[in-house]
């Protein structure tokens, strides 16, 4: 009975702090402040100063700045041409034609960016004019780009799949190669969808084909520098040569090498590379604070623990549990960030996902095609945000033109459901 | 005399900032060290927990100067719902509840520190630091981020055309 009201106490206050407009951060802070106060006798303040200073000064958590430090260098560099002009001249044959690159230029950007916003507006800054000027259908570029953005959260390195690793102590290498196989299979279903679009509507699509294949050595040169830094990053993890936080360093130091190459990098992009990481490193670390006080909080009151064994009790199929994770993630995306609705909720869903018998490295890959759900569904979805800055086009738009997309995600869902090796066979294959 | 104040303040939350971006390369460079002492054999002890220090101060000397900026994310349906009085009202209600966790938050942050120093608690890493020093700088970025959240609270309620969210040219939040 307790329970059930320590419960609603819990959700009543934190989703009135949040839709009030409380900064996430402190509306966590208060309502795990509250519920220690209302249901144990633990000092409030010396625990939550604790929890703080052990969770922001580990190791794992290096990474997560390094990572986003090495996303913003990307950003301010070339990449967003030179992906288009190497990636144009291999998927023009293809029915669907330009509009692969914007599924193919974002995965290989997402290989070297853990940011879903980030990888959109790098592809779309060249691809959108590009293809706008080819007369392809404005829906069908905004779409593919929205989906196929959001590569960049699954495809490693991952800011979110840091960030839930940490949640949930799991070992971020293993998460990051976890997320390798589904990444690439996502945008495959991406490419497939593109295809079977074009062939439905043979008839109205008729896009100017006229695509330059000169100096095709040059190009491809061009693209040279990406893949030795997606092996550097990646590659290092995948051999057990450095850890993930290692790993990002060097992505770093290779990042800027890459940008002097390209010869994209001053002192002012450089400094402003600098000044945005520390703001968004400091924006999400806001969040894990109030995220790991809450959990230590839900954990004094034992609500987890009676959750799972609630659920258990249920005698839910784990298809059942999936699905109603699914939409309860759906539905809490359409007004929360990604990160917020991960951080907000693992603490409640973790033992009960273990409980009925996932592996947390496939849930964490799970986690992380329903939060990209929630990134291309108004009203809140950033990746919709950036398309509506980039684009100029109503939300409706947008969020009408992305829908096909988060159908072939939902989809994916049930695929790797029905195939959770694509998730848990490349880490036990390397760890061996 | 009360601008001025103010804008003395964002001057220092801003340099703290530039602060928190140099102990960002910091870090970068320290774990390319690390790499670098491990390839050539070095034994280089506890660079993992002096790595978390770094990290730790230079997140706190950023969380106020991103908080200032508008850089903290919220969900703000129903703020961007309201204009005029009403939305004043709401972001004063968000400001109190914000200023009161965040100082409470510093506080404990400083006592964390004392008791440190007090019981001269050592880290339990091959460093073997003593834990108030990394602390100190920590419990710094929290106070001054207790100091930018009253002062955003006293600027809606005194002067609300400086902080006026309809109006101001922030930056927003950089989403991942």
């Amino acid at each position: 009975m307790t329970e059930t009201l320590a419960i609603l106490i819990f959700v009543g206050s934190l989703f009135t702090l949040l839709a009030l407009g409380v900064w996430v951060g402190a509306a966590l802070l208060t309502t795990a402040a509250i519920g220690l106060a209302l249901f144990t006798t633990r000092p409030i303040g010396d625990s939550m100063a604790l929890t703080i200073w052990g969770e922001q000064s580990s190791w794992t958590l290096t990474a997560l700045p390094l990572f986003i430090w090495m996303g913003e260098i990307l950003f301010r560099t070339k990449l967003s041409e030179t992906l288009f002009r190497g990636l144009a001249p291999f998927m023009r044959k293809l029915p669907g034609g330009l509009l692969h690159v914007n599924v193919g230029a974002s995965a290989v950007f997402a290989a070297i960016s853990g940011s879903s916003a980030a990888t959109v507006a790098t592809v779309g800054k060249m691809s959108i004019p590009e293809l706008r000027s080819r007369n392809y259908p404005e829906h069908m570029i905004i779409g593919t780009l929205s989906g196929a953005g959001t590569l960049g959260l699954l495809i490693p390195p991952s800011i979110a799949m840091i960030v839930f690793g940490v949640t949930v102590n799991e070992s971020i290498s293993k998460l990051f190669m976890a997320a390798m196989i589904p990444g690439l299979v996502l945008a495959l279903c991406f490419m497939a969808y593109v295809i079977v679009w074009s062939l439905l509507n043979r008839k109205t699509f008729n896009p100017i084909v006229d695509v330059d294949t000169s100096n095709m050595g040059r190009r491809l040169m061009d693209l040279l520098p990406v893949l030795l830094l997606i092996v550097a990053v990646i590659g290092s993890i995948y051999s057990g040569v450095a850890t993930a936080t290692e790993a990002s360093a060097l992505g770093v130091f290779g990042a800027i090498i890459l940008s002097a190459v390209q010869r994209t990098l001053t002192i002012s992009t450089l400094m402003e590379s600098i000044m945005g990481s520390v703001r968004t490193t400091a924006m999400i670390m806001m969040i894990l604070m109030g995220a790991g006080f809450l959990s230590l909080a839900m954990g004094f009151t034992g609500i987890p623990r009676a959750l799972a064994e609630g659920i258990e009790a249920w005698n839910l199929s784990p298809v059942m549990l999936i699905v109603i994770l699914t939409l309860f993630y759906i539905v809490l995306g359409c007004f929360l960030d990604g990160l917020s609705s991960i951080v907000l909720t693992m603490a409640v869903i973790q033992p009960m996902v273990v409980a009925a018998g996932f592996d947390m490295l496939w849930f964490g890959v799970y986690v992380m095609i329903v939060v990209e759900m929630a990134q291309i569904t108004p009203p809140i979805g950033f990746n919709l945000f950036v398309l509506q800055g980039m684009t100029g086009k109503d939300m409706g738009f947008i969020g009408r033109a992305s829908f096909p997309m988060f159908l072939v995600m939902a989809a994916f869902i049930v695929l790797l459901y029905m195939f959770p090796g694509m998730a848990t066979w490349l880490p036990e294959y390397l760890s061996r | 005399m009360w601008r001025h104040l103010s804008n003395v303040l964002d001057r220092i939350y801003v340099y703290a900032g530039y602060g928190a971006g140099i102990l960002l390369v910091g870090l970068c460079g320290m774990i390319l060290y690390s790499i670098l002492g491990r390839l050539l054999g070095l034994y280089l002890g506890g660079v993992n927990d002096f790595a978390g220090y770094v990290m730790a101060t230079s997140t706190f000397m950023a969380l106020s100067y991103t908080f200032r900026t508008g850089g903290h994310i919220r969900v703000a349906l129903l703020l961007n719902g309201l204009t005029g009085t009403r939305r004043r009202v709401l972001e004063t209600f968000c400001l109190g509840i914000m200023s009161t966790v965040i100082c409470y938050l510093a506080f404990y942050m400083c006592r964390l520190v004392w008791f440190s120093y007090d019981f001269q608690e050592r880290s339990e890493g091959a460093d073997a630091t003593l834990l108030w020093m990394p602390q100190t700088p920590v419990a710094i970025g929290a106070v001054l981020f207790a100091v930018a959240v009253v002062h955003q609270l006293i600027e809606t309620l005194v002067d609300y055309d400086r902080v006026n969210p309809e109006t101001s040219s922030n930056e927003g939040v950089n989403e991942v």
